[in-house]
């Protein structure tokens, strides 16, 4: 009992020594001084130390005759209030959210421009992948009406033909002016020229 | 004989009195103005409030930040650094508190970054040897030399003392803040910074002790 509270007062003996300690606790502790040759010490050598304390806080140890740091300042706000772009006002925070988000637009349209062909083209797989095979499924074909929807060609693949009236067929060559074989002349010669006979 | 001034020169000379006057009574005016009227006039834009709380608290910030980092020009960039980071927040300060305590909590803060940046494993041992400090000191000695030499002997004491506690202490024992101010200054309850004050100036007393013990000769002791 005496032991629990010899040290409960000498734990509050720094409080004691400064002044920070009131009411009951004060009290109490003054109580146990009393009869408390240990705790007495104690506070003795608290006090001495506080002493020290006390004369190193009357030793200032700026000069007395340091320049004050308002010109700095005051030179520092006039900077800031110059118009400028406005960059300088924003928090370096912001800035880097500004450029992340900047950056991540930029990678977002160069991937769509890239990826954008072959993803059409893909879309129309399945794509499995298993460890022992990579498999490409056709997926089922989508209705006709989608796939042979005509469409409309490109601009650049119209063909302009300048047409005048109905288009005629072309007329097929009459019979008589196709080139008649002229049996007169025997046979056709063979491909040195040489006549062909029919005893050959 | 009169010697003959320029009615230019004499004009300019009146009026650079005359801006001196204004300038003095208008600093005058200010320094009896509260803290939270400064803050509200220097958010409107006037700079001549902004300076009045500067010249209020900057020597003794400055004190407080030497006492942390031991280093007078790191103290005064840091003090600027704290006034200026003070003057971008100052829409965000709420006027109905003091303006002191906040001023010091970022003061304070960004030293202990600094600190916690700079320092390494604290030393365990504290004693020197004996051509660093061959005499005991006494605090109640008048000598100049002698108070510039225990302030170097406390300033090495709370060097080893853990940071939390050689805070409370600076703020408490060497700048005499009170301990509402410390606990508003270093975000911690009243009894938080109680309890560590206690221990505080325990270990000061452990340290100190050690020092005395290792010092040769006549220990004199003070009341």
């Amino acid at each position: 009992m005496w032991a629990s509270l010899c040290a409960r007062v000498r734990s509050r003996l720094p409080l004691l020594v400064g002044g920070e300690l009131v009411g009951p606790e004060r009290r109490l502790a003054e109580r146990h001084l009393l009869g408390c040759d240990r705790c007495r010490r104690k506070l003795a050598d608290l006090r001495r130390s506080q002493g020290v304390l006390r004369a190193a806080a009357g030793h200032d140890p700026i000069e007395p005759e340091a320049p004050s740091l308002w010109p700095v300042l005051a030179r520092q706000i006039r900077e800031s209030r110059r118009p400028t772009l406005g960059w300088n006002r924003v928090e370096p925070r912001t800035m880097v959210r500004v450029a992340v988000s900047l950056a991540a637009c930029l990678a977002l349209a160069v991937g769509a421009l890239i990826f954008r062909p072959a993803t059409r083209e893909l879309s129309r797989y399945k794509i499995t992948v298993t460890p022992k095979q990579v498999a490409i499924d056709r997926l089922p074909d989508p209705p006709k009406h989608v796939t042979q929807r005509p469409r409309r060609p490109k601009f650049h693949q119209v063909t302009y033909r300048r047409e005048i009236g109905p288009v005629r067929q072309p007329a097929t060559p009459s019979k008589a002016a196709r080139p008649q074989p002229n049996y007169a002349r025997g046979p056709s010669p063979d491909a040195q020229g040489r006549p062909l006979t029919g005893t050959q | 004989m009169r010697k003959s001034v320029d009615p230019g020169q004499e004009d300019a000379r009146t009026v650079e009195a005359l801006y001196l006057t204004e300038t003095t009574n208008r600093d005058n005016r200010l320094e009896d103005v509260g803290d939270a009227r400064l803050v509200e006039q220097a958010r409107a834009g006037e700079d001549d409030a902004f300076a009045a709380l500067v010249l209020r608290y900057e020597r003794k910030l400055i004190r407080v930040l030497v006492r942390l980092v031991h280093d007078e020009e790191l103290a005064r960039d840091l003090a600027q650094e704290t006034f200026w980071k003070v003057y971008n927040r100052l829409d965000r300060f709420d006027t109905s508190r003091r303006f002191g305590p906040w001023l010091f909590r970022v003061g304070v803060n960004l030293s202990l970054d600094q600190l916690r940046r700079r320092e390494g494993p604290t030393a365990t041992s504290i004693d020197r040897t004996q051509t660093e400090s061959q005499r005991a000191i006494d605090p109640a000695d008048p000598d100049p030399r002698l108070r510039e030499e225990l302030a170097q002997e406390v300033r090495f004491i709370l060097d080893r003392l853990p940071l939390p506690y050689r805070t409370i202490l600076v703020l408490r024992d060497l700048e005499g803040f009170s301990s509402a101010e410390v606990a508003a200054i270093v975000g911690r309850r009243e009894a938080t910074v109680r309890w560590r004050l206690a221990k505080a100036r325990d270990l000061f007393r452990q340290h100190w002790e050690r020092r005395e013990a290792a010092v040769p000769g006549e220990v004199r002791h003070v009341g």
